[in-house]
């Protein structure tokens, strides 16, 4: 999934210089005065976005991080009481997108405020140390997100943990459970499906038929078994053997 | 079609190897198979098949890696069309094979036998 991965890239990119272009627009004296207008149209317009269906979700998430960013810069920057603006963007962008792309955003920040900052004081180890409470905080709240929405479909929708490296596109298919057992799953139907047309339009001799035979019943033994594990896996529901039908039968 | 057209079945599913190999040739097709991408790699480097049929998930070298194998050293080998044979049947996937080399996807799952001569038929023209 080669354009997926760049898209992320980009967005990483974009968000890290986010708060970077905003402090170098608020140095500039003619525009530093707009900003707070500036920022109260993009949250009309962030307003409006609730009546508009189908608006792609890279302008709203553009159109806030300007609004956020604006009102921090107008109203004192990183002292300014509306400070918390960036922890809801982070865990917006960490949502909406990834959490690699809401911590571009917080590393941007954080580089932002290094710039700013006149003094190397205690103060300032405070605001590094807030902002980077962002990341972790952007992590966990995803995750459990992400826990909720599985249980609430009844899918596992999170990705496997063992990520390579040198990912290619069938690897990242492969990391969704869901795509990966389906995918596991097509091959004994393959056989099946492939063997019955072969005898059903009678091309078997009676000693490949044989041969088959087995391979076929093997197939929905591994078919039977992967799907029972599968449930497993996702739901933690263990299906019943015919034991223990029998057991709570009696 | 004529007897001596060759085909590479790259797939490391023993049976459906085995199917696969039986539906061509009784179509009087000349199949060779091999078992893994790195099996394949090796006797498609020889040459001289009319089409390769390419699974993408194997065991020690995937589909991918074989295409990217080959596509290294196209130039010094004569080959014919690459078609993958896969159940992982993902448009991203697929346009990935095709970007690397692979001039069609095709999906095991829903191909009956007839449909995969057809299709065999039609890549080698």
């Amino acid at each position: 999934m080669p354009n997926k991965r760049s898209n992320r890239i980009g967005l990483g990119v974009i968000y890290f210089l986010f708060p970077l272009v905003m402090l170098w627009i608020a140095s500039i004296r003619a525009i530093n005065g707009i900003l707070p207008i500036a920022s109260a149209i993009a949250f009309a317009f962030l307003i409006l976005t609730i009546f508009i269906k189908k608006i792609p979700r890279h302008y709203v998430m553009f159109l806030w991080t300007f609004a956020a960013l604006a009102i921090l810069v107008a109203s004192g920057g990183f002292v300014s009481v509306l400070f918390f603006v960036l922890y809801l963007t982070a865990i917006a962008l960490g949502f909406v997108y990834t959490p690699g792309i809401a911590i571009s955003f917080v590393l941007g920040n954080i580089l932002a405020f290094f710039f700013m900052s006149e003094t190397n004081s205690s103060a300032d180890f405070i605001v590094y140390m807030s902002l980077l409470a962002a990341i972790p905080m952007v992590i966990v709240l995803r995750r459990a997100f992400l826990i909720v929405q599985q249980e609430r479909k009844g899918i596992l929708i999170l990705e496997t943990d063992n990520k390579k490296s040198g990912i290619t596109s069938l690897d990242e298919v492969l990391d969704n459970r869901v795509n990966n057992v389906s995918t596991v799953l097509r091959q004994p139907i393959t056989y099946i499906r492939q063997g019955l047309a072969m005898i059903q339009d009678n091309k078997v001799t009676e000693e490949e038929f044989k041969k088959m035979l087995p391979r076929m019943q093997r197939s929905a033994d591994e078919l039977f078994t992967l799907l029972k594990e599968f449930e497993r896996g996702t739901t933690n529901n263990v299906l019943l053997g015919t034991n223990k039908t029998e057991e709570k039968g009696k | 079609m004529p007897k001596n057209k060759k085909i590479l079945i790259v797939e490391d599913d023993e049976p459906l190897r085995d199917m696969y190999k039986m539906i061509l040739e009784k179509e009087e097709f000349d199949v060779t198979t091999a078992n893994d991408g790195v099996d394949g790699l090796a006797k498609a480097r020889k040459g001289g098949f009319d089409l390769v049929l390419l699974d993408l998930m194997m065991p020690n070298l995937d589909g991918l890696g074989f295409l990217k194998g080959l596509k290294e050293e196209s130039a010094k080998t004569k080959l014919g069309p690459i078609v993958v044979l896969s159940n992982a049947g993902y448009d991203t996937v697929a346009k990935e094979a095709e970007s690397m080399g692979a001039i069609g996807f095709l999906m095991k799952a829903e191909l009956l036998p007839k449909e995969l001569v057809a299709k065999v038929r039609q890549y080698i023209g």
